[in-house]
C-alpha cells in the first residue's frame, strides 16, 4: 500500500505535466482561426516565414498570453482553494464560498470606475478581498470555534453584502459603457486582459503562488484543531494571517482581471485529492496542475463553442456543479479517503 | 521537572475561582494522575499547563524556568501533548500523521525530509502500530488513533508529556494498551507524564501522584493516599468499596460503586 500511493503520486505528476503541455499546444491550435501545431512552431521560431502574417502575431500575442493565463489563473484558484480547505480545516470552502471572490470584485468594479488603473484596480480588489475575509471570520467564530456552519453561513452573508455593492455600482455606472463592461467582467473571462495588463499581474500571483508552495507542508498543521496545531509548535496565528494574505492577493488579482471563476477552488483540490491524498506536500502543487488543465479546458470550450465568447463562470459552476453535489453527497463534509 | 506554585484561574467575567493556590510538582520519571467530577476544571487545568488559557496569578516552571518566560519554541520541545482522538477534517495518514510531530525541528516553508519519515516509521514501529503507517487516520478506531497521536506527541523526545483523556471512549482492551504504553513510558524513567482522567482506578494503575480537583479545594499526594474511599465520596459524591487482587505478584485495585452519597 506504501508503494500504490507512491506510485499513483509519481504517475500522476508526469501523466498531469504530459497532459497540461499536450492541451496548451492543443488550445493554441483551437480557435475561431485553426493553426496547424507545425505552425504555432514555426511562429515561435521563425515568425517571418510566413506568407500569411496573421498567423505568428495571432499565436503570439493573442493565444499564448491568453493559454499561459488560463494556466496561471486555474493553477492559482485552485492552489488558493486547498490552502483555505487547509487553514481553515475544512474541505468545504473555496474563495468563493468565503466571500472572498465578491468583496475582491466588489473592490475591482470600485477600481473600474474610480481609479481605472491597473495598480489602482488590483489594490482595491485586495483590499476588499482582505475585509470580505475578516467579516467572514468573524462573522462564523464563536466562543473561538468556528464550525462548518457558521463559516459557510458567514460567507453566504458577507458575500450578498458585497454583492449588493456591486448592484450598487452598477446602478450608478454609466449604463452604456461602464455597466456592460463590469457586466461581462464578472461573469469571468480570459479575453479582455490585455497583454501589458496580464504582465502586471502576473508577478504578483506567482510570487504568492511561490510562498503557498513553500508553506504547505505547514498547511497540514494548520489544518488540526487549532490547539493541536499550536502544540506542534506552529505559530497558528502567524500562519493563518500569512496564508490569507497570499491566498487573497491571488484571488483579487485574478477578480480584477479575469472576474469570478466559480467552483474551481472547491472542487479543484477536492478532486485531486482523491488522487494523491490530503498531504499538502502533493496536494497543493497537484492542485496547481489540475486547476491548469480544467481551466485550459474550459477557457478553450468558451472561446470555441459558439461564435462568441460564453463566460467562464457559466461554464465552471456548469461543469463544477454536478461534481460537487457528487462529493457532497458521498462525503458529508468529512473528508476520509 | 515540572513544579507548579500558588496557580490561581478564574475566567473572565465570571467570579468563580475554578482553582486557588493550586500547588504540585511532577519529577522525572513520574506520573501524575488529574482526577476529579465533570466540569471541575480538569480541562481547564491542562489548558493552563500547556499556554492555551492564562493563568491569574502563581507559576508554572519547567526545570526551574517560568513558562510563561519561556519561547513556544522552547516550550514545545519539552512540552508533548496528546489529545483526545476524534475525526478530523481531513484523513492524513498515521506516518503523515507522526510526522507533524517533528514540527518544532522543521523549519517554516521547509518539509520533513527523508530521515523524518523514517522516524516516523520507527516511532510507530517501536509502538508496534506500524502497520497504521499508511491507514486514514479518520478510518482507524478510537484506539489506533489514539496510539498514533502517542507517537505523534513522542517523535519529538519530549520531555513532558501531556494527555487529555487519552482513554476515554475506548472500550476495555484499547484502555489498557494505552495504560500499558504509559506505564512502560514511565517506567523508562524519561518523561514526566501528566494525565487527566476519568477512571480513579487507572490513577491507582499508572500513577505515583494524583491531584484530585474539586470545588472547595484540591488534594495532591501519593495515588495511595488521594484514592479512598472518603475523597471519592467526597470529590465524586458516591459510596464505594475499593476492592484489591493480587496477581503475579503484582497488586491490583478496583472502585466499585454503591451509591449516590446524600449529603
Amino acid at each position: 500500500m506504501v508503494k500504490d500511493r507512491r506510485k499513483i503520486q509519481k504517475n500522476f505528476y508526469i501523466l498531469s505535466s504530459i497532459t497540461l503541455i499536450v492541451l496548451m499546444i492543443a488550445a493554441i491550435c483551437i480557435g475561431r482561426y485553426t493553426i496547424s501545431p507545425l505552425d504555432v512552431f514555426y511562429s515561435l521560431i521563425n515568425p517571418t516565414s510566413f506568407s500569411d502574417a496573421t498567423i505568428p502575431v495571432v499565436v503570439q500575442e493573442v493565444r499564448i498570453p491568453r493559454v499561459l493565463l488560463a494556466v496561471v489563473v486555474g493553477a492559482g484558484i485552485a492552489a488558493a482553494g486547498a490552502a483555505l480547505q487547509a487553514i481553515f480545516g475544512n474541505p468545504l470552502v473555496s474563495e468563493h464560498i468565503l466571500g472572498v471572490s465578491s468583496g475582491a470584485s466588489f473592490g475591482a468594479a470600485l477600481g473600474i470606475l474610480t481609479i481605472g488603473t491597473t495598480f489602482g484596480i488590483q489594490t482595491l480588489a485586495v483590499l476588499f478581498g482582505f475585509l470580505a475575509m475578516y467579516l467572514t471570520y468573524k462573522i462564523a467564530r464563536r466562543r473561538g470555534r468556528i464550525t462548518v456552519l457558521m463559516l459557510v453561513l458567514a460567507g453566504v452573508i458577507t458575500s450578498s453584502v458585497f454583492g449588493s455593492g456591486v448592484s450598487l455600482l452598477k446602478y450608478f455606472a454609466d449604463a452604456r459603457n461602464e455597466l456592460p463592461a463590469i457586466t461581462f467582467w464578472l461573469m469571468g473571462s480570459l479575453a479582455s486582459p490585455s497583454k501589458e495588463t496580464i504582465i502586471r499581474t502576473m508577478p504578483s500571483i506567482l510570487i504568492s503562488l511561490i510562498f503557498l508552495y513553500k508553506y504547505r507542508w505547514q498547511l497540514n498543521l494548520l489544518s488540526l484543531d487549532e490547539e493541536e496545531a499550536i502544540s506542534l509548535g506552529v505559530n497558528v496565528k502567524r500562519m493563518r494571517i500569512v496564508i490569507i494574505f497570499f491566498t487573497t492577493v491571488i484571488v483579487a488579482a485574478i477578480v480584477s482581471i479575469a472576474g469570478v471563476i466559480s467552483f474551481v477552488g472547491l472542487i479543484i483540490p477536492h478532486f485531486t485529492r482523491m488522487i494523491v491524498g490530503t498531504d499538502n506536500k502533493h496536494l497543493l502543487p497537484a492542485s496547481m496542475i489540475m486547476g491548469a488543465i480544467f481551466m485550459l479546458i474550459t477557457d478553450t470550450l468558451a472561446r470555441s463553442l459558439t461564435g462568441s465568447e460564453i463566460p467562464l463562470s457559466i461554464l465552471s459552476s456548469l461543469l463544477g456543479v454536478p461534481f460537487f453535489i457528487y462529493l457532497l453527497r458521498r462525503t458529508g463534509g468529512i473528508w476520509d479517503d | 521537572m515540572i513544579k507548579v506554585e500558588n496557580l490561581n484561574f478564574q475566567y473572565p467575567n465570571s467570579d468563580r475561582q475554578i482553582f486557588e493556590d493550586l500547588s504540585f510538582n511532577v519529577k522525572k520519571g513520574e506520573t501524575l494522575a488529574i482526577l476529579g467530577a465533570n466540569g471541575i476544571g480538569k480541562t481547564t487545568f491542562v489548558k493552563c499547563l500547556l499556554g492555551f488559557l492564562e493563568y491569574k496569578s502563581g507559576n508554572i516552571l519547567i526545570n526551574d524556568e517560568s513558562i510563561k518566560q519561556m519561547s513556544a519554541s522552547k516550550y514545545w520541545k519539552l512540552v508533548a501533548y496528546v489529545p483526545q482522538s476524534k475525526r478530523m477534517a481531513f484523513g492524513f495518514t498515521g506516518l503523515e500523521m507522526t510526522v507533524m510531530g517533528l514540527s518544532p525541528h522543521v523549519k517554516m516553508g521547509k518539509l520533513p525530509k527523508k530521515e523524518d519519515y523514517d522516524k516516523a516509521y520507527e516511532q510507530l514501529k517501536k509502538l508496534g502500530i506500524e502497520h497504521l503507517s499508511e491507514q486514514n487516520c479518520n478510518k482507524m478506531s478510537g484506539g489506533e488513533l489514539q496510539m498514533v497521536l502517542i507517537a505523534r506527541a513522542l517523535i519529538k523526545n519530549p520531555k513532558i508529556l501531556i494527555m487529555d483523556e487519552p482513554e476515554s471512549h475506548l472500550d476495555l482492551r484499547n484502555q489498557l494498551k494505552i495504560l500499558n504504553i504509559i506505564e512502560e513510558l514511565n517506567g523508562l524513567g524519561e518523561y514526566s507524564i501528566i494525565i487527566n482522567t476519568h477512571f480513579p482506578h487507572h490513577a491507582f494503575r499508572i500513577a505515583q501522584s494524583t491531584l484530585l480537583l474539586g470545588k472547595e479545594g484540591y488534594i495532591f499526594d501519593k495515588t495511595e493516599n488521594v484514592v479512598n474511599t472518603k475523597n471519592l465520596r467526597d470529590y465524586f459524591g458516591i459510596n464505594s468499596e475499593i476492592l484489591s487482587y493480587e496477581h503475579a505478584e503484582k497488586s491490583y485495585s478496583a472502585i466499585l460503586p454503591i451509591d449516590l452519597h446524600k449529603f
